[in-house]
């Protein structure tokens, strides 16, 4: 089926992408296409050039699985950080939340998701295999399991947990200062201080 | 348009923006209901005083889409009235709890009302919180579960000859157990244990949840019977939904491992 564009099929295709992009209805999407449509031809250049290096630049960490232009990241190839601490947590969005409060000085470990066996995630879908193997190598001492106090994300931090049972090292989660069922990129900084501070073993 | 107010357990939940959620609700009068929740996921708005997560129970106000097939509902309000945080300390604890949502999700039909059920699944996931094995509460659940939808089978004879003993086998073609004469012509067929049937046939699921029994109690089945019952109520559940829920080798491994 083809859609009928009218007459400045450009445009509305421009419109069309917008759309497809979280919280864009076709009105904001038609508001912005018609923005690009009135600046300069060096802002459109501007912004596909910055649309393009995101696909092309942007990697994952082959240690923590964060997303960074150079591998490894620059968290895990600071000599200054805490090697030992390894802090796992569920998406991208959540390091950069945790980092935002500058309390962690341990490195991270990106799951990419959690367990959510009802909606087919099973967890050879996730990066728990590279986390057994950083364990493994030697030089964690403490793994702090920051997910999402969600149901699937309990879930997930018992699974992991029963993983790590058998290797030498302390498993610990954050302290219950955030709501039950909330998600840790909505939480509020003093939550987060007060759940990084208060980590207890599992 | 209808607006309605009631208690519900939280079945599934999808993203649907950022901000928003479709969520599967089992109401306790108003059967499953889907409703959109709008800006549920960052919390921020006072009608929904709580984050809404899979498993919870808590008061609804909905608004009522006009009647007519899947039509999607609003969630206006959201309160959490009974907060179950040991339901998620324990691995099996949390399968059991999915695989009873799961269940319950694929064979109700939407604004078919059962308060029983409503009723029995509150009461599970409140026993599972602190359960030391899945498969005793679960069988339970799976019992009123199919009593509540109008597909108990029969348990306590034959479906072909009406014996009572001898009892080998299970059919969900049929709807109940076939006895050792009548087995071989069956093709259709689960192995019943013993110990299996007689939980079944003994109408316990059914009762009142009671304290563990006093052990000098004879034909009074251990809880170590009870993946037997589970195991075959879960095959008659597969055989109705057309297919087994994800969840049950993983309660199913419980002990395994
Ligand atoms: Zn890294
Ligand atoms: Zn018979």
């Amino acid at each position: 089926m083809t859609t009928n564009r009218g007459p400045i099929e450009s445009l509305a295709r421009l419109r069309e992408q917008f759309e497809k992009l979280p919280g864009i209805g076709p009105r904001s999407a038609e508001r912005l296409a018609f923005h690009i449509l009135r600046e300069p031809r060096d802002f459109a250049a501007a912004l596909s050039r910055a649309v393009l290096d995101v696909k092309d630049k942007v990697k994952h960490c082959r240690t923590c699985f964060n997303l960074t232009e150079n591998d490894p990241c620059s968290i895990c190839a600071d000599p200054h950080r805490e090697h030992g601490e390894v802090w796992v947590v569920e998406q991208p969005q959540d390091l950069l939340v945790l980092e935002a409060t500058g309390l962690i000085r341990g490195t991270y470990h990106v799951l990419m998701g959690h367990i959510a066996p009802l909606d087919g995630i099973e967890p050879e879908d996730l990066t728990i295999d590279a986390l057994l193997e950083r364990v493994r190598s030697g030089s964690v001492r403490e793994v702090v399991l920051a997910l999402n106090p969600t149901l699937d994300g309990d879930g997930t931090a018992l699974h992991i947990q029963s993983l790590l049972k058998e290797l030498d090292v302390s498993v610990t989660r954050p302290s219950r200062g955030l709501a039950v069922g909330s998600q840790l990129e909505y939480a509020t900084v003093s939550m987060l201080d007060a759940a990084i501070r208060g980590r207890s073993a599992m | 348009m209808p607006r309605i107010h009631d208690n519900a357990i939280v079945l599934a939940r999808h993203d649907f923006s950022e901000t928003s959620q479709v969520v599967a609700l089992l109401t306790r009068d108003h059967g499953k209901v889907r409703a959109m929740a709008k800006g549920i996921k960052r919390g921020t708005k006072t009608r929904f005083a709580s984050g809404m997560d899979l498993l919870d129970i808590g008061h609804v106000v909905l608004i009522r889409r006009v009647e007519r097939g899947e039509a999607l509902s609003t969630l206006t309000e959201w309160k959490q009235t009974r907060s179950l945080p040991a339901l998620r300390e324990r691995l099996f604890r949390i399968h059991a709890a999915q695989y009873s949502a799961d269940v319950t999700g694929r064979l109700t039909e939407e604004g078919d009302p059962h308060v029983a059920l409503y009723d029995a699944l509150v009461e599970a996931l409140e026993s599972l919180a602190v359960a030391d094995e899945p498969f005793q509460i679960v069988a339970r659940f799976q019992y009123a579960l199919l009593d509540s939808i109008g597909s108990l089978p029969r348990f306590e004879a034959c479906v072909h000859c009406d014996r009572r003993e001898a009892l080998t086998h299970f059919s969900s073609h049929e709807g109940g157990m076939i006895c050792e004469s009548c087995g071989p012509r069956q093709t259709e067929k689960h192995a019943v244990s013993n110990a299996t049937c007689r939980v079944l046939s003994s109408g316990d699921l059914a009762a009142p949840a009671v304290p563990p029994r006093a052990p000098e109690s004879e034909n009074v089945p251990l809880p170590e019977a009870y993946p037997g019952p589970f195991r075959l109520l879960d095959y008659h559940i597969s055989h109705l939904m057309g297919t087994e829920s994800v969840m049950s080798a993983k309660l199913l491994s419980y002990g395994r491992t």
